[in-house]
């Protein structure tokens, strides 16, 4: 994972406005157009935590995208779907077979930036997804409670 | 011409006693009290002499809102002026719909509210000037409407159009959620009216476009 500074702006901007930022970003950088759209979750709600990792999530799956997935677009969703808050990140790129995905460092398997995501997805109590087939795109989805309250974990130290 | 007797009901007290001051200036009216909530107002035999109410809106969201069918059961002949901050237009679609006849900003001038009181005593209805620019825009695009689109549902409506679209019956939702069957299916059928939806195929279309499922 991409692990500069926690970006300065990303408690005042909200996770909505940086998320833009960085599709702009990727863009300049040669990344195919990215869609965006969000609905029905309130940034005054959000936990930094969570929104750090959501950040970091977008960051991660866009450098992915850019790096391997060859894709012409890319959807990217924060829907609020009570009690979660649900960030899609789907592209049209060539995609890989899940099942021969050799460890969490293999090309187009998500790289080790993935595998660190999964982890602090999961310390926040989220649930994290990587679905692929070849030819077919890859889509992570990442659900996670807004605001909630959760217990101190070493996991969530990392 | 009788005067029309006025009574306004809003929590802050200085903004009663303006009105009234304001009101006591035109001979048309006569004041006919103040009261801090709806309760107080109904509570009160002198509501019998009141013809028209100036009911403030602003008392959290739709507070007063909800008890207007209970005001019109109670005084029928009773006509309502909504005074309010808001102008957004769902909110005032909302008014309307529950039932007043008139709907003025608190931001607007006291002509204003003077043409409102006259207007719905003789019998009309009136729509603060303020609205036509928010009432304009939603009449040429109804798609900005808060009250419909994705946007617009309740968490617990967000929380059941997943589930639907995750291929769960109204009756598996209602075990899950620990509500009656008729109360999800309710909630379904907001759902599905709320987002334009006219099929369950179209809802897990949807879901998908928006990557909750």
């Amino acid at each position: 994972m991409t692990y500069g500074l926690a970006p300065l702006h990303l408690d005042q901007a909200g996770l909505a406005a940086s998320v833009r930022e960085l599709a702009a970003e990727h863009l300049r950088r040669g990344g195919p157009p990215v869609d965006i759209e969000e609905l029905g979750w309130d940034e005054s709600r959000l936990d930094p935590d969570t929104r750090l990792v959501l950040y970091r999530a977008v960051q991660e799956g866009l450098a992915n995208i850019r790096k391997y997935a060859g894709a012409g677009k890319v959807e990217l969703r924060l829907v609020g779907s009570h009690p979660y808050l649900i960030l899609s990140l789907r592209d049209d790129g060539r995609g890989f077979d899940p099942r021969s995905r050799g460890g969490p460092t293999s090309p187009g398997g998500g790289g080790l930036g993935l595998a660190l995501l999964e982890r602090q997805v999961r310390s926040l109590g989220g649930e994290y997804s990587l679905e692929s087939r070849p030819g077919a795109g890859t889509r992570l989805q990442i659900r996670c409670e807004p605001g909630k309250e959760r217990p101190w974990t070493p996991s969530a130290s990392t | 011409m009788d005067p029309i007797r006025v009574h306004v009901i809003d929590d802050h007290a200085l903004f009663r006693r303006g009105i009234l001051e304001i009101l006591s200036k035109w001979p048309e009216v006569r004041s006919a009290g103040e009261s801090e909530t709806v309760d107080t107002f109904l509570d009160s035999p002198m509501n019998q002499a009141v013809d028209l109410l100036l009911l403030d809106l602003s008392m959290g969201e739709g507070l007063n809102l909800d008890r207007l069918p209970e005001i019109r059961a109670r005084l029928p002949e009773l006509r309502v002026i909504a005074l309010t901050m808001h102008n957004k237009p769902v909110l005032v679609k909302k008014t309307v719909n529950a039932g007043v006849q008139g709907y003025v900003v608190k931001q607007s001038p006291p002509e204003v509210l003077r043409a409102a009181v006259r207007r719905v005593s003789e019998g009309g209805r009136y729509l603060d000037p303020e609205l036509s620019e928010s009432l304009y825009q939603l009449i040429l695009d109804p798609s900005r409407d808060d009250a419909s689109g994705y946007a617009a549902l309740t968490p617990r409506e967000q929380e059941i159009f997943r589930l639907l679209a995750e291929g769960l019956s109204a009756e598996l939702i209602s075990r899950k959620l620990f509500i009656s069957k008729k109360t999800a299916e309710n909630h379904r059928f907001r759902i599905m009216q709320k987002l334009g939806l006219t099929s369950i195929a179209e809802l897990v279309s949807y879901a998908d476009e928006l990557g909750v499922i």
